[in-house]
């Protein structure tokens, strides 16, 4: 055999080998048809879950389990997969007893003491170990590799130290043993059906384009997708989304009017949101009145656009106290300049767009923009509204000249231009400039930095967006707030209880978790993040929300005509010799709304 | 010894088409069918979310040709292509001639080291060039700066195509390279020995003896090159993205931009697609021109 036909061949084998054991993997993690145990450490009970889904509720999540933004921790999933079994087991009568809950029981021991074996080896390698740090990463591990096998520990306190969980183990080894030695075993634990599975995938950024083909042949949709306000916009304009405010068929109350199951159920579900966030779920702003009023996104966190600022340069320039005006934030910058420290720094690529919206917002109000932009009256055709004000309106050109202004007065890092995200937020994190406009996510992204926070490094606070003195005053005290959350599909074969999971994440440790990782719940009982405490304050009382920029109305024209020409304004780029100045963009800004509204719109954009 | 006709199994079409059917079905059913079918998308207004689509006649391709965008991207795909395509090809003659040279000590070593890149995924030489570029930490600027230089913002929407330029000769010229350098060792030395003793100087000799004998590889090169070249997407991606500059766009980053895009999430299938039409059209009628340079007969040695 010639050379060429052995390489192909072990090519071939090769490729065998990692489909089946592929195939092998897939049948292990899903284990559907094993039995799960669970030990709760607090009362060292077990619960034995017998396998019978009934209902398979598919989670779709843009943030993995690597990212702490807004994801969803495992034994949210376990538990919730359990109380509502126990809530169907109720409704079915489902229960197991008699000679099916003996035999049941002692195979499941037969399993869990596999299980003990293995367990009490590695758990005595970890307790050899003197390294804190590792002793901890293998403790982690141990639970995974416990999970694997279908046992769980929970509740555990989400932020239990290596010692708790290590004690924990410790019991529920002692525990099976007392189940061992026991001779009715069955007596001791619960037994309850497992009716229902919930099944995540982990998407990234791209869930809505990952699920597309699942939508148009409306096989395998999921249940639940996670997602901004702006990116579950296609889901509802092609009527894929479940309204929460409307009852389901057979169901009298609409889900957000039926008592908070698994938060407090002396209330509705509705009440337990932030109203002025909940408000923030509806898509009226669609030229469809199918889709006016109604609540498609169940909003669990949000992010704001807020300055961020490190409080060491400013001490080092003595301020002691961040602007709370934008005359005192232009102040501000150059006192910083004058202590030669770099004002403000920023990515050509992204973020800059939030000084227009902001000072517009501050200026003249958000409803304002949207009256340029998508014109006036709102009743009429596109082609027949024309904007009110036009961009030329002289506060148009006030914002902009402010912005040009930070320009101008040498504000920015001279680097800028050049920068892509994320150089500037690392150059931020080591001194290279004292302010940034960003989202709050900047706090978790630049948590890597932390080591750096020592008295002479970087120390991250936030305040809101100066005021714009003499502007309206409901402008002033608003918050801009995009939502993030989860959006129920109609197609999933589990809507009801997707419904349910929905409810009981927005009740359970999320506005727990969310705090802790510097997000901002839209749950009234949450706790505000630490880590913006600068704005606080700012954003409990706000009298507004605002989450309507272009991008969200406008989406067509914020993404080809607005966003392109205010980044070539932002960054003073000279194309063919010409060099944008405030009234060239206003004035080309003015010519292409015009023409956006004569084209017909968004609709005109296909 | 006898020779006799080879009998043939059910007449002349009858074996070439029960292998060829396999494929055959495969191609139509994976490849062809979808090609046309995208013809017609590419004709419709559609998000691409909803099995109904609206047919709009040649509309997207009427509001592409007044969308300003698309043709700063057609440019910067033209400009990675010639200006791109002059500095690959010298280096990827320079070196291939080089590692020809019989001077040429270490030619194995040269040879895997410029070939190296060629390893790394396109992600990984963007990752790799984006710190690089860096205004403040990158290699560039702090040993321009180190020279008293200002430094250069390579990265700004001003210079980031040619920065691509620079990541993609990089990257891509240890390939063409060898393929090259194969043509290059195709030619039998006699050529050289003749050529050498009619007195040609080793330049000469390269532009009189290797280029025309090398003439069929060149242009399967530079089909290769301008192919690519049109259909760029990862580098861009990689290095620029999540937001591109609209002067450094490229019709692959565009077309992904409206088509996909959950930045924007404008999710315009129909335009996307007609790009993507024009795409094919260009990178055809390229490939058509390179052919009119292609002599009837192949060169004999």
């Amino acid at each position: 055999m010639s050379p060429f036909y052995k390489l192909l061949i072990v090519v071939l084998i090769a490729g065998v080998v990692v489909i089946a054991y592929d195939l092998f993997q897939a049948k292990i993690e899903k284990g559907e048809g094993d039995p799960r145990i669970r030990f709760d450490p607090a009362t060292g009970r077990f619960t034995f879950w017998k396998p019978e889904v009934r209902v398979r509720i598919v989670y779709a999540s843009m943030f993995g389990p690597g990212e702490p933004v807004m994801r969803v921790r495992d034994d949210w999933i376990y538990m919730f997969e359990e109380d509502y079994s126990d809530v169907l087991a109720g409704k079915l009568g489902r229960e197991v007893t008699g000679e099916e809950r003996t035999r049941f029981v002692r195979e499941t021991l037969k399993q869990a003491a596999e299980v003990r074996g293995d367990l009490s080896e590695r758990l005595k390698a970890i307790e050899s170990i003197s390294d804190a740090s590792k002793k901890t990463q293998q403790t982690e591990e141990l639970l995974v590799w416990l999970e694997g096998r279908h046992v769980f520990l929970t509740p555990l306190e989400p932020m239990a130290g290596p010692e708790q969980k290590l004690r924990a183990l410790r019991d529920l080894i002692t525990g099976l043993d007392k189940l061992a030695r026991d001779a009715d075993p069955a007596r001791l634990v619960r037994v309850a059906p497992r009716l229902v599975s919930v099944e995540r995938r982990w998407q990234g950024r791209w869930v809505l384009s990952a699920n597309r083909p699942r939508f148009l042949t409306g096989r395998e949709v999921p249940d639940i997708m996670t997602g901004s306000k702006m990116e579950l916009l296609a889901l509802v304009q092609d009527h894929y989304a479940v309204p929460l405010n409307v009852p389901l068929a057979g169901e009298e109350l609409s889900p957000l009017d039926a008592p908070d199951t698994y938060g407090d159920p002396g209330r509705t579900w509705r009440e337990a949101f932030l109203p002025k966030m909940l408000k923030e779920g509806k898509y009226d702003f669609l030229d469809d009145p199918t889709v006016r009023g109604k609540i498609y996104l169940a909003p669990l966190t949000c992010s704001t656009t807020i300055l961020f600022y490190n409080e060491v340069l400013l001490a080092r320039a003595g301020i002691d106290s961040p602007p709370r005006t934008w005359p005192e934030f232009i102040a501000v910058c150059e006192k910083l300049k004058a202590a030669g420290i770099t004002p403000l720094t920023a990515d050509a690529d992204v973020y800059s767009d939030y000084w227009q919206s902001w000072l517009i917002f501050r200026v003249m109000g958000p409803e304002t923009w949207e009256r340029t932009i998508s014109g006036v009256p709102p009743e009429k055709p596109p082609a027949e509204r024309g904007s009110d004000p036009p961009w030329t309106d002289p506060r148009y050109r006030r914002v902009h000249a402010e912005i040009r202004r930070l320009r101008d007065s040498g504000y920015f890092d001279k680097d800028f231009p050049g920068s892509t995200w994320p150089a500037a937020q690392r150059g931020f994190a080591k001194g290279s400039a004292a302010m940034m406009i960003c989202g709050s996510w900047l706090v978790q992204e630049l948590s890597g930095y932390k080591g750096l926070a020592t008295a002479e490094g970087f120390r991250l606070k936030c305040f809101s967006f100066p005021q714009w003195p003499g502007g309206r005053q409901r402008d002033q005290t608003a918050a801009w707030a995009v939502p993030y959350g989860l959006m129920v599909c109609r197609q999933g074969k589990a809507t009801a209880g997707a419904i349910e999971l929905v409810k009981y994440l927005s009740a359970k440790d999320w506005p727990d978790m969310v705090h802790k990782n510097a997000q901002i719940s839209c749950m009234v009982d949450a706790d505000f993040s630490p880590d913006l405490a600068g704005i606080k304050q700012d954003f409990m009382n706000a009298s507004a929300v605002y989450s309507r920029t272009p991008d969200i109305y406008a989406r067509r024209f914020g993404s080809q005509v607005l966003s392109p020409r205010y980044r070539a304004f932002f960054l003073q780029e000279k194309g063919a010799g010409d060099y944008v100045s405030v009234e060239q963009f206003l004035k080309n800004m003015d010519e292409q709304n015009r023409r956006y509204l004569s084209d017909g719109g968004e609709e005109g954009y296909e | 010894m006898m020779v006799g006709k080879p009998k043939r199994l059910g007449g002349w079409w009858g074996p070439p088409a029960i292998f060829l059917a396999p494929a055959a079905v495969l191609f139509g059913v994976l490849f062809a069918a979808p090609a046309v079918s995208s013809l017609y998308v590419s004709l419709c207004k559609w998000t691409g979310f909803t099995p109904q689509m609206e047919f709009r006649g040649v509309r997207n391709f009427v509001k592409l040709s007044g969308d300003l965008r698309f043709w700063a991207a057609i440019k910067n795909n033209l400009w990675i292509m010639s200006v791109g395509g002059i500095i690959f090809f010298f280096f990827a003659l320079l070196f291939a001639a080089a590692l020809n040279s019989k001077f040429l000590r270490g030619r194995k070593f040269f040879q895997t080291m410029i070939f190296f890149p060629a390893f790394i995924s396109v992600v990984g030489v963007a990752t790799f060039w984006k710190l690089i570029y860096d205004p403040k930490s990158g290699l560039i600027n702090l040993s321009l700066r180190a020279a008293g230089s200002e430094g250069l913002q390579w990265l700004d929407s001003a210079h980031a195509i040619n920065s691509v330029i620079i990541m993609m000769v990089w990257a891509g010229v240890g390939g063409t390279m060898i393929l090259l350098l194969a043509g290059m060792r195709r030619i039998p030395k006699d050529y050289y020995e003749a050529a050498e003793i009619d007195g040609a100087s080793a330049p000469q000799q390269f532009f009189h003896v290797t280029m025309p004998m090398m003439r069929e590889v060149i242009l399967i090169a530079l089909s290769l090159w301008m192919i690519g070249s049109m259909k760029v997407f990862g580098y861009i991606q990689a290095l620029l993205a999540p937001t591109i500059n609209d002067r450094n766009q490229v019709i692959s980053t565009l077309q992904y931009q409206y088509a996909f895009s959950n930045r924007e999430c404008i999710f315009m299938m129909g335009r996307a697609t007609a790009m993507a039409v024009v795409q094919v059209c260009v990178v055809l009628v390229l490939v058509g021109i390179i052919r009119l340079f292609r002599e009837k007969k192949s060169v004999e040695y």
